[in-house]
């Protein structure tokens, strides 16, 4: 696969993905556990939005099209979203765990992209630090003190976690570009951040009292092919859009 | 329960009972104080509700801090911020009569003037 | 003492309606004479105990409003057509939530605790401005709601932002300021519909027939005939009448409506240039009075989904309360 389509995968992995979390996770704004988390969620939601927008701007400058037709029409089987962010909200466990496993992952893949060859996304990476640190200590403090709480929240944490991890791993699909997005400097490979990523979130599980049972990751996301939710996820997120997809909306 | 909003329509709410919580479920409150430069004053912003102090840090930053720059944020559970009570403000009635205070009244000028003056032919 | 202790957290729950028996007259005098001279009441002060009521009851019925308001326009989030769109009516929604927080945060200084405002919402037992028992039908709905619900409540909350009680006047500056960005915000996908395609443009049309009629109701009715109106402008906790403000809000939207090629499904609304005041068309009081009353198309679905948030999320609380905490009265 060439450099230019290894760029196109990552960046339309990393924006489907950013798109499709940040919209699970806006579904909360107005009906969080309390008003204050109820606004500190829903800037999340707004990051990660905006994060996707700053990737599709990328694509676009490549030739790929507008941004709001990068997202807002395209078919489901050319999203390169993992299940992971395409599964819904849950409870606010769900979500939370969600959260803390995604974001995870999201700080270690744009801390290395940091240093990566393709320069729009280098500064891109540097820009989200502020953000995503904010996501991650989000995390931390809530699953802390819920894994410190009842019996009944700590139960709420371990099966969320225990029906993410399958999906989770799936965040590290691999595919025939990882040949040219190594040699082309954008970035580790899947395998790496995995790695890293194991060596981050084992020792906050622990630490939090939470199990994870050896899992085969849930793929098929980075080839366009989706779980059964994105599919009735991206008719309701362009219902209006595609009244006129030529409008001014 | 049928609705416009693809949301609710999510939820289940059905054969769901208006209730109410117990008036124990309230949560501790926190006084936070900003400050929107280096080299200005924090200034109390308002209040919120969390479980401690570092829950409260988290949710300040954004109830208090999303929408201005924010280059310091400080938080004070309720119950450390002492406060004077109502029936003793009577004690600030006379502060604004202290003129030994102030920088008025010093006929500074006049003096210098005078002092030229006599001096003019020495 | 600490916090706000001096507050007693206990007061509100024994504030009969238009109780002014036993106020201390050189108190009222005195009271009288600070809010005259333009000073604010703060949560220390000597207050009317009916004074306290009204506050109490007037910010927390805003704070409601709030909290419900998030609800129509949040159920188009989802469906938002484009970036632009999505983020904005995140962030909207957001500062919704937001402006609930800091005015029951107000209120909670006059005694009344958040989690028994939150009590009295999900039982019915108090009110939220009527407005929001409607549902957005279309994306339409979300501009209208967006831009002339917002204008409206604009017009009500700036001139409330100058009444009497120290927290409230805070709570609304801030309040003003984060709806100028709605207000452009509104307008902006307001015109964008109504400049758009004949298709765009009706689907605006249809939904400003749809709000017309709560839009008028908003301001509530005529108050000519309102006994308490004349003591809460007196306390300035009313700063100005019904019809007033409904006035002002012509004035400032018609125009605007119109100048999009708009058409006010109100054959009888014009303005009586003589003495500056719209006439307008009967728009059913009989209805208002009913969808206060619980007869709303949206007030059942209001109120179930406050209640799926309270059962959804008791969990949280019930992990998250620490045993040594103590309750205490914001200092608003």
């Amino acid at each position: 696969m060439s450099t230019q389509d290894a760029t196109r995968q990552l960046l339309f992995q990393m924006a489907d993905d950013a798109l499709i979390m940040g919209h699970r996770n806006s579904e909360w704004t107005g009906i969080g556990p309390t008003l204050e988390e109820d606004i500190a969620f829903s800037s999340m939601a707004q990051d990660k939005i905006g994060h996707a927008y700053q990737l599709y701007k990328i694509l676009n400058a490549m030739g790929e099209g507008e941004m709001d037709k990068l997202a807002f029409n395209r078919n489901e089987k050319d999203f390169r979203s993992c299940h992971l962010v395409e599964l819904p909200i849950g409870d606010y466990a769900f979500s939370l765990m969600r959260q803390f496993l995604f974001d995870t992952a999201e700080s270690i893949r744009y801390e290395q992209l940091q240093n990566c060859s393709l320069t729009p996304l280098a500064q891109l990476a540097v820009k989200v630090k502020g953000e995503l640190r904010y996501h991650k200590m989000h995390a931390d403090v809530w699953i802390k003190q819920l894994a410190n709480g009842t019996e009944e929240s700590k139960a709420r944490l371990q099966a969320a976690l225990s029906e993410l991890w399958p999906y989770a791993l799936g965040m590290f699909e691999e595919g025939d570009w990882q040949a040219a997005r190594k040699s082309e400097g954008l970035g580790d490979s899947e395998s790496e951040i995995r790695e890293k990523w194991l060596a981050a979130v084992s020792p906050k599980l622990e630490e939090w009292n939470l199990r994870v049972e050896s899992a085969e990751a849930v793929e098929g996301g980075r080839q366009g092919y989706h779980s059964e939710f994105l599919a009735p996820l991206l008719k309701e997120m362009t219902e209006v859009f595609n009244i006129d997809p030529l409008a001014s909306w | 329960m049928e609705s416009l909003d693809p949301r609710v329509g999510r939820m289940k709410v059905d054969g769901l009972e208006a209730g109410t919580v117990s008036e124990e479920n309230y949560w501790e409150s926190f006084e936070v104080f900003h400050q929107k430069k280096t080299g200005t004053a924090f200034v109390h912003v308002g209040s919120l509700q969390a479980s401690d102090h570092e829950m409260a840090m988290l949710l300040a930053k954004e109830q208090y801090g999303r929408r201005m720059t924010t280059t310091g944020l400080w938080v004070v559970k309720t119950t450390n911020v002492f406060v004077l009570e109502p029936d003793e403000m009577h004690m600030f009635s006379t502060t604004a009569s202290k003129t030994h205070r102030e920088a008025v009244d010093y006929k500074v000028r006049d003096k210098i003037s005078a002092f030229k003056e006599k001096n003019k032919n020495k | 003492m600490y916090g706000n202790a001096f507050v007693d957290p206990d007061e509100w729950k024994n504030l009969k309606k238009g109780d002014m028996t036993e106020e201390d007259p050189q108190k009222l005098e005195a009271f009288q004479a600070k809010i005259d001279a333009g000073d604010k009441i703060e949560p220390a002060d000597w207050m009317p105990k009916e004074y306290r009521r009204q506050l109490i009851r007037m910010i927390e019925q805003h704070a409601n409003s709030e909290l419900i308001g998030a609800l129509p326009e949040g159920a188009w989030i989802t469906r938002a057509p484009g970036f632009k769109r999505k983020m904005a009516l995140v962030a909207k929604v957001q500062d919704e939530i937001g402006h609930a927080q800091l005015l029951y945060n107000a209120a909670e200084s006059l005694g009344k605790s958040r989690v028994a405002m939150l009590n009295d919402l999900m039982t019915g037992k108090s009110k939220y401005s009527n407005v929001f028992n409607y549902p957005a039908v279309t994306w339409a709905d979300v501009a209208v709601i967006g831009f002339l619900v917002d204008g409206a409540a604009i017009v009500n909350q700036l001139i409330n932002s100058k009444g009497s009680y120290g927290p409230y006047c805070r709570a609304l500056k801030r309040i003003c300021a984060e709806e100028a960005f709605h207000l452009k915000q509104g307008h902006d996908a307001f015109v964008s519909l109504a400049t758009g395609t004949d298709q765009q443009h009706q689907m605006l049309q249809d939904a400003l027939d749809r709000w017309w009629k709560p839009l008028i109701h908003f301001f509530g009715p005529s108050d000519k005939a309102s006994v308490h109106g004349e003591k809460l402008q007196r306390w300035k906790v009313k700063m100005a009448s019904n019809d007033h403000m409904r006035n002002k809000f012509f004035d400032q939207y018609v125009p605007k409506i119109l100048e999009v090629g708009l058409t006010i499904p109100d054959a009888e609304l014009i303005k009586d240039e003589s003495t500056g005041e719209w006439q307008f068309g009967d728009p059913d009081w009989d209805e208002f009075f009913r969808v206060i009353k619980g007869d709303g198309p949206c007030n059942k679905e209001r109120l179930a989904v406050r209640n799926w948030v309270r059962e959804n999320h008791q969990w949280v609380s019930d992990a998250l309360l620490r045993p040594d905490r103590v309750r205490m009265v914001p200092l608003a």
